[in-house]
């Protein structure tokens, strides 16, 4: 009998990085080793489910700036290209371990790994990923949702026209790549502040996903606590999630991916082979970084160099056993809380995409194997999308949700504070002067200027991107976001002046259309 | 990302060459005088501010000239929760003195779910306060659980804490950053771990320092043939390279390796075998 609803959350994002301008350039890994461990296993997987049969349901959302990578003609072609070494490399490498039996099996796996990832990539999908995610959407298992135009982090934009924007050109995007409009969101960082609701409502989107205390800190009070949503005064449905999921699987202590038959990350090939034979696989500057192949598990508290060969079959044994485990925890929780609130609860389940298979390099199979057994082991949790859910629940209590973000401590001090509190002064103003641009050209007509005004546009939602502050709290690559906060805000100041003495560099003006050549359709009057 | 965070913190240094405009340095200023707020949480408040030249001569005209060494520059704060403010109704206020080379400033207020307002200004010895900008309004968040109950919907306050625990709200605070924090701890852990020398696949200097020795052998068998002959070593297909060279390479461990390499013409006449037999032996 059923006793409640599990609504799984994968927000699969990542910032606009594409350097047309080089040959060879270290920040696209991201796009690349994403493509290669995330989104194809999920791929793979949600296609194995639909060819056995089995019933899933999966929410994604898929950020404006990844579908702009993924379906832009030059990152195809390096990704192509960097798969293609990849192949190359595990090749060699299965013949060079074919000996030892404890690495073989390994070897050939990221052999037979690579070799799929590229004839998913080239052949099933024509080079276009969201092809899958639009045929999964279409069959009806996949819900895909929307963000912020470039993940900007609303709460901290201040003007309701750059926040409108950002949802705006969102929502635009989606509906041209998908055929429909969203129905959801996911709010960048899951940052929400008072009011905007109002501004999904005006997109007409009809749901957003927030963190745990944003909807138990709701005043009034919501009755059902996280397990059901609440109507924002708009008509917005906010859906929060639940920490007990979250915590099985981020967990430092006790999640699964910490399991020491897991793969080790940090242990890679990259590092630990000779350089003249690695180095045709490194980037042009020939440093040692993680390439992607590692050969070992976690092992335990010991050293990188006391790691112990990884095993594939027992991996999958483990993947297995946490997915039993995280399926008997949500049958438990769900028939305590079913008694408890005298309803079915809905458990909303929700992670980065890039968790499964980048970092957790087991997940996929994690997910494949909770999905089967969701599907044919029982008949208490029953898999739904947030779309669903509310048309079968469309009576919901009222209540404002409470300012929160996803960040650390659960605010919007991940975004503010000493390393990144720097790019807000320009952020606004770069605001305020582009809310200037579009009144005072809100009938323009000569081309040129045109495309300055839509540049502009583009530069500044380029600088918004949360990532860029995000880097800088982590304390990694932070040259890279500072120089990318920089560069846009610059090349909008200029576009600016350009604009207001009527002195456009065209030559300049198309080499930054051409580097940054996101939302190719955008309107500057957005901003009006 | 995450998330977000991607890609490796063990990552090395970021790809600084070219990127034809540099980023070049941003604008001090933009020649406004202005003070903006940002909530940061229930109890932190954000503010960042900018004063004119123009600003400046107006205040040391109007002042003397002396006016910003003589007076405190502050910022007063000012609750302005359920008020239409006016500059002088508010729930109450208070001034924070800020040092004349700043240009922001955390503002701790302590009150989640209040709204608050700020003017930049000069604190005269008389008591005088100069305003030169008054800031935009910002709410911290509610950082705890209501206690305003829906008539209708209401449940008895013990179920209530019941349901919170278990939605966990012991546990606020995890975050996205989390899996990237975590992952960053076990290579810390892992790293402050004393070591062995490495073995199997490749070596792994010892973190510990001190006189070190690490050797391991690993075997590369080569040649070449007519090049679109069909090449087999082990029984395995190997591509030649287009002048019919080829190159493997094989883990090496302690014992024997036999390596049958045989090639066959392209019209399958003719063939050739050589076999490589090597023996290793560690002490």
């Amino acid at each position: 009998m059923q006793k409640g609803y599990l609504c799984l959350v994968l927000h699969a994002h990542l910032p606009f990085v594409r350097h047309p301008e080089h040959e060879d350039f270290l920040e696209e890994d991201w796009l690349y080793e994403a493509i290669s461990e995330t989104y194809i296993p999920l791929i793979n997987m949600m296609d194995n489910l639909i060819q056995d049969g089995i019933d899933f349901r999966i929410t994604m959302s898929l950020t404006p700036p990844l579908c702009a990578m993924l379906s832009d003609p030059l990152l195809q072609d390096r990704y192509l290209r960097h798969i293609w070494k990849l192949i190359d490399l595990a090749e060699k490498e299965n013949t060079r371990l074919q000996f030892q039996p404890a690495f073989a099996p390994t070897a050939q796996m990221y052999e037979n790994h690579f070799k799929m990832a590229r004839y998913i990539f080239e052949e099933k999908y024509d080079r276009n990923l969201l092809n899958a995610f639009k045929k999964f959407q279409d069959l009806g298992k996949l819900e895909i949702i929307t963000c912020g135009a470039t993940h900007g982090y609303l709460p901290l934009m201040l003007s309701q026209q750059a926040k409108r924007a950002q949802i705006r050109t969102a929502v635009q995007d989606y509906t041209a790549r998908f055929g429909q409009a969203p129905r959801g969101i996911w709010l960048p960082e899951c940052a929400y502040e008072i009011g905007d609701d109002q501004l999904l409502r005006d997109e007409k989107i009809r749901y957003f996903f927030m963190e745990t205390h944003g909807l138990l800190f709701a005043e009034p009070r919501p009755k059902y606590g996280v397990y059901a949503p609440v109507f924002c005064p708009s008509g917005v449905a906010a859906f929060s999630r639940d920490i007990e999921s979250s915590r099985q699987v981020w967990s430092a202590t006790d999640g699964y991916p910490g399991d020491f038959r897991y793969r080790e990350f940090y242990r890679d090939i990259g590092y630990d082979l000779d350089y003249d034979y690695i180095r045709p696989y490194l980037h042009n500057d020939g440093v040692r970084r993680n390439i992607g192949v590692k050969y070992y598990k976690i092992t335990g508290k010991t050293t990188l160099g006391g790691k112990q060969p990884y095993n594939p079959a027992d991996a999958k044994e483990a993947a297995a056993s946490h997915a039993g485990n995280f399926m008997f925890n949500r049958q438990k929780q769900m028939e305590h809380l079913h008694g408890f609130l005298g309803k079915d609860p809905i458990i909303v389940a929700q992670y980065d995409a890039e968790l499964f298979g980048h970092w957790w390099f087991e997940g996929p199979d994690f997910l494949n194997f909770l999905i089967r057994k969701i599907a044919c082991d029982q008949d208490e949790i029953k898999m739904i999308t947030a779309s669903e859910y509310l048309k079968e629940n469309p009576k919901n209590q009222v209540s404002v949700p409470a300012a929160s973000s996803w960040g650390d401590k659960g605010y919007h001090e991940c975004w503010l504070q000493g390393t990144n509190d720097w790019i807000y002064r320009h952020l606004h103003k770069a605001q305020s002067r582009m809310i200037e641009l579009a009144q005072d050209n809100r009938n323009e007509s000569n081309g040129l200027r045109i495309r300055a005004l839509n540049q502009a546009a583009r530069e500044l939602l380029l600088a918004q991107s949360s990532d860029w502050a995000f880097i800088m709290a982590m304390g990694t690559m932070v040259a890279y976001a500072e120089k990318r906060t920089k560069d846009h805000i610059n090349r909008f100041l200029k576009l600016y002046d350009d604009l207001k003495n009527n002195t456009i560099d065209e030559s300049w003006l198309r080499e930054i259309e051409y580097r940054d050549n996101i939302f190719p359709y955008i309107d500057y009057k957005v901003y009006l | 990302m995450t998330t977000s965070g991607s890609s490796s913190p063990k990552g090395g240094p970021s790809n600084e060459q070219g990127y034809i405009d540099r980023g070049g340095p941003l604008p001090d200023g933009y020649g406004d005088t202005l003070i903006v707020l940002l909530p940061r949480d229930p109890q932190w408040i954000f503010a960042y501010w900018e004063i004119s030249e123009k600003t400046r001569n107006e205040i040391t005209q109007k002042y003397g000239a002396n006016i910003f060494q003589k007076a405190k520059p502050a910022i007063r704060v000012y609750d302005v929760t359920n008020v239409n403010f006016n500059g002088q109704n508010a729930n109450r206020s208070f001034d924070i003195f800020i040092t004349p080379e700043s240009k922001n400033w955390y503002i701790y207020v302590g009150m989640p779910k209040r709204s608050y307002c700020a003017d930049l200004g000069l604190l005269v010895d008389d008591g005088v306060f100069i305003t030169l900008a008054r800031s935009n309004v910002v709410a911290t968040p509610a950082g705890s659980v209501s206690d305003i109950y829906d008539e209708q919907w209401m449940l008895v306050k013990e179920d209530f804490e019941k349901l919170m625990k278990l939605s966990g709200i012991d546990k606020i605070g995890a975050s996205s950053a989390e899996a990237l924090k975590i992952l960053t701890q076990r290579l810390e852990s892992v790293l402050a771990v004393s070591s062995k020398s490495g073995s199997g696949v490749g070596p792994v200097r010892p973190e510990k320092r001190g006189f070190w020795l690490i050797a391991d052998a690993e075997l590369i068998v080569y040649g070449a043939t007519e090049p679109d002959a069909l090449l087999t070593v082990q029984g395995k297909p190997v591509k030649l390279r287009p002048d019919g060279t080829f190159s493997l390479r094989f883990a090496f461990p302690d014992g024997e390796l036999n390596i049958p390499i045989k090639a066959i013409s392209a019209d399958t006449i003719d063939s050739r075998q050589i076999t490589i037999n090597a023996k290793r032996k560690t002490k």
